[in-house]
């Protein structure tokens, strides 16, 4: 994990005491509301229906044991005791009071965290693979990059006032677990000409209008990725439009400009200013930035005992073998396993974890996994370093704690944005139609047997839930102050990109999980053997569902 | 008089008469004697008068929807460039500042003006501006600090084009 040297820690430092001064002045008067507006968001505040949210970046997902541990002081001391993992990887805090943000600010500091640039229009949060640097399908782990974007994104000068914000994530492995089509920059690393290569996509997003990512850069040598992200922001500084928040995203400027004149534009910018220029990253600086992500101390004997000794724990324990099928990953290293922490039981709001579990899950990890937690973008937590002989004993902890549902994956494995109990963009109350589908089907072999599904709510068109990638999306829509949800189906946040297509007419809230289960059981029909919930979708197309939904006359 | 706050955190009065695009001229002699800042439009217009008042006594204002580019073989005849930010969230001035210095080479006194608040400084003074008329004129007595309000940034700026990682 990257460790913060005097430099980082000053930089902190220095953005406590600017934001407290910041603060000070609002609450004195010296600073308007509108003024003061885009520094509170340049620090993840927001104003919200019924308190202020305070979003706390956690970059690329990284956290450790004693991160997490402040974090469960912090919602204990200054919050109502429990935080929500968001879909880009960050946690939030529904209930701070203004004042106390500063000093929320300073505790975090001291655990090397921070809100920088958590919102406003700016360069958000570095989003990443939850399972980088353990993964089987790896090809480069992709958190040093990261990080190196980190740095230069962090308070970058020219960059302070984009037309809106800007969202970049990385990637390094065959299965795309960043969803790199759908940010405004995303990156892929890959393996070109036997050398790591960065492949780089353009205006991807949700949103209101969403767009899969077009490449810009088919292999882009590392040492100039950040010389070459400096020339796309600038075209898009200059160019994005400010006229309409709504048409402000870079996909909106790629699109109106087309792909080959924008990248004609970012190449013209690059080759003549920027490239091989001071930014350019050297062997050294990349060598370094990897330095920090090394593997942790494994123990390399292998005992063949232990996968026997496996195997007749999950005879004797269904509830065990289920959860080692859904939520435990292969590792890269064959003496270890990637455990999903399912931050998604029934009648829990997707991806709130209470200050207890924090603690605990922070002392599991420092017993079980070398100290250190992620979180992912599914909204659950990952360890991602367990010893395959401790997986036992690490499941009887976790159900202790309320997070070993076997789900991960499953139709219950919801994402969720917090909706209108929370948000005061939100047209509807996305938490209570999660439930109702969790409850709807807590039936585990039906689980089973249904297989992946992932299934996405957003309480608005601002899709904060990512409904248009989720095989099965559900949007809260308003119709003349009524709150009705939507059906879309196809999205796909992998590396087949795709954005989901509406079904029909929406619903009311009480009618979605029967007609989630309408869905789910056109697909049992017309499945092949072995075939995937979305790979029917994509097979049949949608009409079948529509018809399943809405009957014959609809489709 | 107009107070005008410097990069290296002095405060002087401005002597500069600023001659945007909502003033109409009809003719050259509407322009007062001394040193003027005109806008692209009226550049434009009364390019060839203009120059016969000197470098020292000209400068000219760039709008945030305005491209130095436009007038990039004309710089030489400027003193001052007065970026101007018509919201301050409106970040395209801060990509002109760095054109204008990095592109162009322009050495000359680079202004921020228009809605210049004192929490933009430091990222304005890292691109390349170097004088700053602050919106609210009380601020300007105070705004030294804000000037630097991080010692050691990450990247790589026009003020030091070495990201920290070479420093």
């Amino acid at each position: 994990m990257y460790l913060y040297n005097e430099y980082d820690k000053q930089l902190l430092q220095e953005r406590v005491a600017q934001f407290q001064d910041q603060t000070t002045r609002f609450l004195d008067g010296r600073l308007s509301e509108s003024e003061f507006l885009p520094l509170r968001l340049q620090n993840g505040l927001y104003i919200q229906r019924l308190a202020p949210m305070l979003r706390i970046n956690i970059p690329y997902g990284m956290l450790s044991t004693t991160q997490l541990r402040r974090l469960a002081d912090i919602s204990d001391r200054f919050d109502k005791g429990y935080g929500h993992i968001s879909t880009r990887q960050n946690i939030q805090l529904n209930w701070p009071k203004l004042e106390d943000v500063p000093a929320i600010l300073g505790e975090l500091a001291e655990v090397e965290m921070h809100a920088i640039q958590a919102s406003g229009s700016c360069i958000r949060n570095i989003t990443s693979d939850q399972f980088a640097g353990v993964a089987t399908d790896e090809i480069e782990d992709p958190r040093p990059y990261c990080e190196l974007i980190r740095q230069w994104s962090t308070f970058h000068p020219e960059f302070s006032f984009l037309p809106r914000k800007f969202k970049i994530a990385v990637n390094g492995a065959a299965s795309d677990r960043a969803a790199v089509q759908f940010h405004d920059i995303g990156i892929e690393l890959i393996k070109h000409e036997g050398q790591v290569a960065c492949r780089i996509f353009v205006g991807g997003g949700l949103g209101r209008t969403p767009m899969v990512g077009e490449e810009i850069h088919p292999a882009l040598p590392p040492q100039h990725l950040l010389t070459y992200l400096e020339a796309i922001l600038r075209v898009y500084n200059l160019h994005g439009r400010r006229d309409n928040k709504y048409k402000a995203r870079i996909k909106i400027l790629v699109k109106a400009t087309g792909l080959e004149s924008f990248k004609r534009q970012v190449e013209h910018e690059w080759e003549n200013y920027l490239k091989d220029g001071p930014s350019t990253l050297t062997d050294e600086d990349i060598t370094w930035a990897k330095s920090f992500f090394g593997a942790p101390n494994y123990e390399t004997q292998h005992d063949p005992s232990v996968v026997q000794q496996i195997e007749s724990q999950r005879a004797a324990h269904r509830a065990f073998d289920l959860w080692l099928q859904r939520n435990v990953k292969e590792h890269k290293h064959a003496n270890y396993a990637i455990v999903n922490l399912s931050l998604k039981p029934t009648g829990v709001a997707p991806g709130d974890v209470t200050s207890a579990q924090m603690r605990a899950i922070a002392d599991i990890a420092d017993k079980y996994s070398f100290g250190e937690v992620r979180t992912t973008h599914e909204q659950n937590m990952v360890l991602a370093d367990v010893q395959r002989s401790n997986l036992f004993t690490l499941w009887q902890s976790l159900k202790e704690l309320g997070l070993a549902t076997p789900n991960i994956g499953y139709i219950t494995d919801l994402i969720s944005c917090p909706g209108g109990d929370y948000c005061s963009l939100a047209n509807a109350k996305s938490i209570p139609v999660a439930t109702a589908i969790q409850q709807r089907f807590d039936d585990i072999d039906y689980l089973h047997d249904i297989g992946d599904v992932d299934l996405n709510i957003s309480g608005c068109m601002n899709a904060c839930g990512h409904h248009h990638i989720g095989h099965i999306g559900i949007l809260g829509v308003d119709k003349k102050g009524e709150e009705f949800f939507q059906i879309c189906l196809g999205g796909d946040s992998g590396k087949d990109a795709k954005v989901a297509k509406i079904l029909g007419p929406s619903f009311k809230a009480e009618e979605i999980p029967e007609v989630i289960e309408q869905i789910l059981n056109q697909y049992v029909a017309t499945r092949i053997e072995g075939e995937r919930f979305i790979e029917t979708v994509n097979r049949t197309g949608t009409d079948p569902f529509k018809e399943a939904v809405y009957g014959k006359k609809a489709a | 008089m107009v107070k005008k706050l410097l990069d290296n955190g002095a405060v002087v009065y401005d002597n500069w008469i600023v001659i945007g695009d909502d003033k109409e001229l009809d003719n050259y002699q509407d322009i007062p004697p001394g040193r003027v800042l005109v806008s692209l439009k009226h550049w434009g217009e009364f390019k060839h008068q203009l120059v016969d008042r000197g470098t020292d006594k000209l400068g000219l204002i760039i709008n945030s929807d305005e491209s130095p580019r436009l007038v990039a073989s004309d710089l030489h005849y400027f003193s001052v460039i007065a970026i101007n930010f018509p919201v301050f969230t409106d970040g395209r001035g801060y990509s002109h500042a760095r054109e204008l210095r990095e592109q162009f080479n322009f050495e000359g006194e680079i202004r921020a003006i228009g809605d210049v608040l004192i929490d933009q400084l430091f990222a304005m003074r890292r691109v390349g501006i170097n004088s700053f008329i602050l919106r609210n004129q009380d601020d300007t007595d105070e705004a030294r600090p804000y000037l630097s309000t991080f010692s050691n940034p990450y990247q790589g700026a026009q003020d030091d084009p070495r990201p920290l990682l070479h420093r």
